[in-house]
């Protein structure tokens, strides 16, 4: 098992635990990730991954358990909250602001990064001006990065897809964060769609950024992680390099329930 | 190459500025052509345009559905009236005073009820304008006069000018819906107002995207609320005579009715759906016992077929000059 | 003692009438998930046509006094069932994939309509119902007074709410009306018919509601325009006091709020009774908005 709050870990999940009503979604589940790595969480459906980001990002506050961040502990943060000490998310099902533009969309991510309160805002001070032109330009890179820059004045809910789902992961990197957490980011995407998504990843992993995914296409899960952890009723059975967690009997015993996740993994294993 | 950064507006904004103007010219010629009356008419056309547009901020910028403004519209009337009563406070200080009663109160009674989902709140809305109508009925402390209210007999001075007839209400009315307009311009186009339109779009996102969603709808229920109070002392020196009667449950639902016909969010809307809410009657003797039967119609048929509104919201959306090429 | 008992017995009365109004919020809201906000208003519609039933047509006519409230009742209760039907039709069908809050508006376009619409037909002043219509027997039990018209609303709103919670729990349509509330989606893949259930639903909530409206204009004599949105709203504290959408819920929550309301106005203060009840709805919705019946359920983020 894991150390909490190793060195060199960026986030430290460490025996969380939480139940809904009788049923207990997540339990006694501990986690490093390193930094400037790319980990994935896999597992089959209602594994309670989903659940374990909800806890990182505030959403659902665990019954048991730490978690640390970057040396601190995050157990008691609004998810708002979390996202200001550097930890980004996007969603499983897409959630855009619609009718909003992309740029404005962007933005959003800035607005923890500025300071200008009510009064600054309705006399137009310098600071104000100063702060905004600097989200502007961050907002600006995060969408070039993700080659969308060209829709900065479509509204969200006009994008294709796959657009759709770049522009939610730029809104994310807009928050300057140090740990970016993805669910299912490659979801609903095809073949091509999908390796230009390794790329990206690898290139936020690059620039320093920590990321953290939830991913069923085994083809991206092996392609791009450096890490792999594996969930199965609300525990954690197996962690590891891809290799050695697609050659452990657990997983292997775990997919083996559910016939296409099976296939997924064998042909996984073949294009590597 | 960097590019100059600027925030333009759409094409539609220039219809919006377009109206403004017309609305503009409008008011500064129609007091030279009509009786008093009629600027009496447009005195209150005016006042609901700032009850519209505070209103507005709640449930068109951030979409949380209050059914319940008037009640701090009547804590804002009330407190001027009281301490103008007792204490003889200046008018001008009693308008900033009541609008920050007002605003404490939206804080502080809607601080427990602001996660509450749109039509919950709504029914809670109306519930606290229940509420505050029947405390002021039952007099507490004899501080509201009860079903009979209170008398105003100070008035705003303005260089040792009295404002008491109806063009003085008029340029006093239509002049503050001016700052507010040029108010809320700032903050649409600020990180403020954007924050209240990702937390309209969708709150989780908005939480998750590191926005205080808490402090964002505070926010529009504090200024809302005070914009509201603030008004009431308006209407407080022009009706010189305030009750219970003039904040009811109805007064609530036609301000909420005049956002969501306008379109919401859209200033130009309640602008022109507060203009047919009082002007219409009085040009037409006959709608006026109709009015609220259309409005009510009105409601239905528009989000069936227009649920964007009479003049559909066209934000000033934030945009960056695009003169680079890709 | 007296006095509590007394106390008690009004309280069961308004409570009788709030649950069965409360009993077309939850139903509506079971399975359509949507606080219909013009139900105050069938209430009161209901109120006004037993009226002019019992005023126009059956005044003259010499029929024995229960004959007469027999059939003022059933056309009045007729009546709201239709214009419920056509409500949801017209303004609230159209509305089904378009958002919860543009439903709430809708809603709330047809209760200002409804109101209004009552205003114009029967006058902006208190219509009272006529002397003779309402039975005046009256007993004294032990320094109680209970009249008949009392045990009348309590027994016939206790009748019509085992009936419902019978029909919801023994029968095909209450069965279809279940399952509808658990999952259109799912409802439809077994075969049912997602639009007559939504209609069924319409024809009850309001047709309840219409009876209330009799019941309550015979037993306060006294009816207004306005009455739809005074009652609604503490028939939907009612429907939240008993947990949303929970039929046993609606009658328990209506009656324990008839006798709160009542004795809070006769021990605390007859004048802040209604601040009472709102406070109640307040506080309920911030401490246990699934109220006494109801199942907290986590939301799916």
């Amino acid at each position: 098992m894991t150390m909490a709050g190793s060195e060199t870990a960026m986030l430290s999940l460490a025996g969380v635990s939480k139940s809904f009503g009788g049923l207990k979604a997540v339990s006694d589940f501990s986690l490093d990730i390193a930094k400037g790595s790319i980990t994935s969480l896999i597992g089959p459906n209602g594994a309670g991954k989903t659940t374990v980001f909800n806890l990182i990002t505030g959403i659902y506050r665990p019954d048991s358990g730490t978690m640390r961040f970057d040396g601190a502990s995050i157990m008691s943060l609004l998810p708002h909250q979390v996202v200001e000490t550097g930890i980004a998310r996007t969603f499983q099902t897409l959630r855009l602001f619609e009718n909003l533009t992309c740029f404005e969309n962007v933005v959003a991510g800035q607005h923890c990064r500025c300071r200008a309160g009510f009064i600054a805002c309705l006399l137009n001070t310098a600071a104000r001006r100063r702060e905004e032109e600097k989200a502007f330009k961050l907002a600006e890179e995060a969408l070039r990065r993700l080659g969308i820059w060209q829709f900065r004045d479509e509204l969200a809910k006009n994008l294709s897809y796959g657009d759709r789902r770049r522009l939610e992961i730029a809104r994310a990197l807009a928050t300057v964060p140090k740990l970016l957490i993805l669910d299912e980011p490659a979801g609903g995407l095809n073949e091509q769609e999908s390796n230009d998504l390794m790329g990206i990843i690898r290139d936020i992993r690059d620039s320093g950024i920590t990321v953290f995914l939830i991913e069923h296409d085994m083809r991206v899960v092996m392609g791009i992680s450096d890490r792999v952890a594996v969930m199965e009723y609300g525990r954690k059975i197996a962690e590891g390099t891809p290799e050695e967690v697609q050659h452990n009997p657990d997983v292997i015993e775990a997919y083996l329930g559910s016939d296409e996740e099976d296939d997924e993994f064998a042909k996984a294993g073949e294009a590597r | 190459m960097k590019t100059e950064r600027s925030r333009m507006s759409r094409m539609s904004v220039s219809a919006n500025s377009a109206f403004l103007m017309v609305l503009a010219a409008f008011l500064i010629v129609f007091p030279f052509f009509v009786s008093d009356y009629w600027i009496d008419v447009c005195v209150f056309w005016g006042i609901n345009v700032l009850l519209g547009l505070s209103l507005n901020i709640i449930v068109g910028e951030v979409g949380l559905f209050n059914m319940g403004h008037t009640a701090f519209y009547a804590v804002g009337a009330y407190t001027a009236a009281i301490l103008s009563q007792r204490f003889g406070i200046n008018m001008w200080v009693l308008m900033l005073l009541s609008g920050v009663a007002a605003a404490i109160a939206g804080n502080v009674l809607t601080a427990p009820i602001m996660h509450l989902r749109g039509d919950y709140l709504l029914m809670v809305t109306v519930g606290l304008n229940e509420i505050i109508r029947i405390t002021l009925i039952n007099n507490p402390f004899g501080l509201t006069g009860g079903p009979n209210g209170l008398i105003v007999l100070d008035q705003f001075r303005v260089f040792g000018r009295v404002i008491q007839s109806p063009i003085d209400f008029y340029v006093l009315v239509w002049g503050c819906v001016a700052l507010l307009l040029f108010a809320l311009f700032r903050l649409q186009r600020s990180r403020i107002g954007r924050a209240w339109n990702y937390v309209r779009e969708d709150a989780v996102a908005a939480e998750s995207t590191g926005i205080n969603t808490r402090w964002a709808k505070s926010l529009a229920f504090m200024i809302g609320a005070g914009i509201a109070g603030a008004t009431g002392t308006i209407y407080a020196t022009k009706m010189m005579v305030i009750s219970p009667d003039s904040f009811t449950f109805a007064a609530s639902v036609s301000l909420f009715a005049i956002v969501i016909l306008g379109g919401t969010g859209s200033i130009p809307g309640v602008i022109l759906a507060s203009g047919a809410m009082m002007v219409l009657p009085e040009l037409m003797r006959d709608f006026a016992q109709y009015r609220m039967l259309f409005f009510g119609l009105a409601m239905v048929l528009m989000m069936i077929f227009r649920p964007q509104g009479l003049w559909p919201s066209t934000r000033w959306s934030t945009r960056v000059k695009g003169g680079d090429a890709e | 003692m007296v006095f509590f008992l007394s106390q008690m017995v009004n309280g069961l009365t308004v409570g009788a009438v709030y649950a069965l109004i409360a009993l077309g919020y939850t139903m509506v809201y079971g399975v359509m998930r949507l606080i219909n906000f013009a139900h105050g208003d069938f209430f009161m519609m209901g109120s006004y046509l037993g009226y002019t039933v019992l005023v126009t047509f059956l005044a003259a006519v010499g029929l024995p006094l229960w004959l007469v409230l027999l059939i003022a009742t059933a056309i009045a209760t007729l009546g709201v069932a239709l214009l419920g039907v056509f409500v949801e039709r017209v303004a609230y069908r159209p509305l089904r994939r378009s958002g919860r809050l543009a439903a709430v508006v809708s809603a709330l376009g047809v209760s200002q309509f409804l109101q209004n619409a009552a205003m114009l037909i029967w006058g902006a002043r208190f219509q009272a119902y006529p002397p003779w219509a309402a039975p005046d027997a009256a007993w004294n039990i032990g320094g109680v007074s209970v009249s008949l018209m009392q045990l009348l609303i309590i027994g016939i709103s206790l009748m019509l709410m085992v009936g419902l919670y019978l029909f919801v729990q023994r029968t095909t349509a209450g069965t279809a009306i279940r399952a509808t509330a658990i999952d259109h989606d799912t409802a439809r893949l077994m075969g049912i018919n997602v639009n007559s259930v939504i209609t069924l639903i319409f024809i009850i909530g309001p047709a309840l509601g219409g009876i209330a409206g009799v019941l309550l204009g015979l037993y306060y004599r006294q009816i207004h325009f306005t009455v739809g949105w005074s009652y609604g709203l503490k028939a939907f504290t009612a429907a939240i006091l008993g947990g949303i959408g929970n039929i046993p819920g609606a009658m328990v929550g209506g009656l324990l709020l008839g006798i709160l309301e009542m004795l809070g106005a006769g021990y605390i203060s007859a004048a802040w009774k209604d601040v009472m009840v709102f406070g109640i709805l307040i506080l309920l919705l911030i401490f246990r908005p699934t109220g006494i019946l109801g199942e907290r359920v986590a939301e799916k983020v």
